[in-house]
């Protein structure tokens, strides 16, 4: 009776730690799941003979092992496959921020040698390597360069600086699309799609500030928990994947570009009926959502005031200092990503 | 040309080095590696497989054979030409980094403190 009472504990003690076992297999994707878990269940049930639960290190490794084979860290590719890829996806977040913008403050009025369809073409260029084939990716991108010289010229347009401000990120998305086939994973897509979404929850939320509130309202309000749960996620995810860290800190740094040829008084002034206070959280929506993705990488932390400073006052480079070291920092992180 | 030298792990070196005498299993190739390094590399499930992926993808492990155990599949992993080169090259490279150290006189304290002896 002992004996039948003893396996029978053992059997239920088996049954538990498989059930643990695949609850930590749901780290990795369904796909993956689907033609390993089988195999790695029994390999952890000969490592955890007659325990109930994996040993610490063994769930560590199979969350992290999870999440690097979501963002295809599962296989090794050479540091500079690695940054260009991190660049198709700065580009791609840049040109998505422009755009969102662009829609979202109404420039088309403010801008009209970029008509819409102009900015439509570049931001499809600038998420077409993660969707279609090199050459599409290729032909999207010469033609939304096209497309925003011979607009330029046609309205004779006067700020030249906008018109730099999204014919180079262009042309580097082309550069970087000669210089290899490996194409970026899929899904960094939501990154681009967070852009957005912030960006329209940024103007939905915005309001005017009143006489008894001196700081703008709205997406602040909603900031502070929201800001601690995605700087945890990305500290974590930058521990996975730098590349997004690097592609989202060349995003950031290319705003902060543009904004640094866009003082706020101007911008006030371009926007009709903007104020100043409005205009600057608008931009916090854009802009912030980089700084919390890349919270381990470059300016994160340091940049926010500065750059409320440089939007009051117009201008403001001391952003570079902080930048620079973290900025290596994550460089580095890409390169022990390319170690076997 | 020559492929080149990509830098390898530790534990990356002893998964491909516990394959050298055969195809294994993933838990055969965890206990062979603590096995092998003397205990020093001691292989976490979720790290095995992720080393099994990248070096798979990499030309330098294939997958051997297939069996049902315990109505478990279980897959034994064996190391390709491409394995076999660079397991060596890096062996080598680290035969010449420790050579540099054993093959060397032992100099005296002074010496490598850049002390002048003291006369008697």
């Amino acid at each position: 009776v002992d004996d039948v009472t003893a396996s029978m504990s053992e059997d239920s003690q088996a049954m538990a730690f498989e059930r643990c076992c695949r609850a930590l297999l749901l780290a990795y994707p369904a796909a993956y799941r689907a033609e390993r878990a089988d195999e790695m269940l029994g390999t952890l049930l000969a490592t955890n003979p007659g325990k109930a639960w994996p040993m610490p290190r063994d769930i560590c490794a199979l969350l992290l092992g999870g999440l690097r084979t979501r963002s295809d860290q599962n296989r090794r590719l050479a540091t500079l496959t690695n940054l260009r890829l991190a660049g198709l996806l700065g580009c791609s977040l840049y040109l998505t921020t422009v755009a969102a913008t662009y829609v979202s403050q109404g420039l088309w009025s403010q801008y009209p040698w970029q008509p819409p369809a102009a900015v439509a073409l570049s931001w499809v260029a600038a998420v077409s390597p993660f969707l279609a084939g090199r050459r599409v990716a290729v032909a999207l991108s010469a033609l939304a360069v096209v497309a925003d010289f011979t607009c330029f010229k046609y309205w004779e347009g006067d700020n030249r600086q906008q018109l730099v401000a999204t014919v180079v990120p262009l042309l580097l998305l082309l550069m970087l699309l000669s210089r290899g086939a490996t194409r970026p994973p899929r899904h960094w897509l939501w990154l681009p799609g967070l852009v957005v979404g912030t960006t329209v929850l940024a103007q939905l939320l915005a309001t005017p500030p009143t006489p008894y509130v001196s700081q703008p309202v709205g997406l602040w309000a909603v900031h502070t928990p929201l800001a601690i749960v995605l700087i945890a996620v990305a500290v974590l995810w930058t521990a996975i994947d730098a590349r997004i860290a690097v592609g989202v800190a060349a995003a950031y740094f290319g705003v902060q570009f543009l904004t640094t040829f866009q003082p706020a008084d101007e911008l006030v002034a371009r926007v009709p009926g903007a104020s100043q206070a409005l205009l600057l959280q608008v931009h916090h929506g854009v802009a912030q959502h980089l700084e919390i993705i890349a919270a381990p990488a470059p300016q994160t932390w340091f940049a926010a005031s500065p750059m409320d400073w440089r939007l009051t006052w117009g201008f403001g480079w001391e952003w570079l200092a902080p930048a620079v070291p973290l900025a290596l920092l994550a460089l580095w992180r890409v390169r022990r990503q390319a170690v076997l | 040309m020559d492929k080149p030298v990509i830098p390898m792990r530790e534990p990356t070196y002893f998964v491909l080095a516990s394959l050298l005498q055969g195809p294994l299993h993933g838990y055969a190739i965890i206990k062979r590696a603590e096995e092998l390094s003397g205990g020093r590399v001691r292989l976490a499930t979720g790290t095995l497989y992720t080393a099994l992926d990248r070096l798979t993808a990499e030309g330098y492990v294939t997958l051997v054979s297939e069996e049902v155990v315990a109505g478990r599949i279980r897959r034994s992993y064996g190391l390709t030409d491409g394995g076999s080169a660079a397991l060596r090259a890096e062996a080598q490279r680290m035969a010449e980094a420790a050579r540099l150290v054993t093959d060397s006189e032992p100099v005296p304290r002074s010496v490598r403190l850049g002390r002048k002896a003291r006369p008697a």
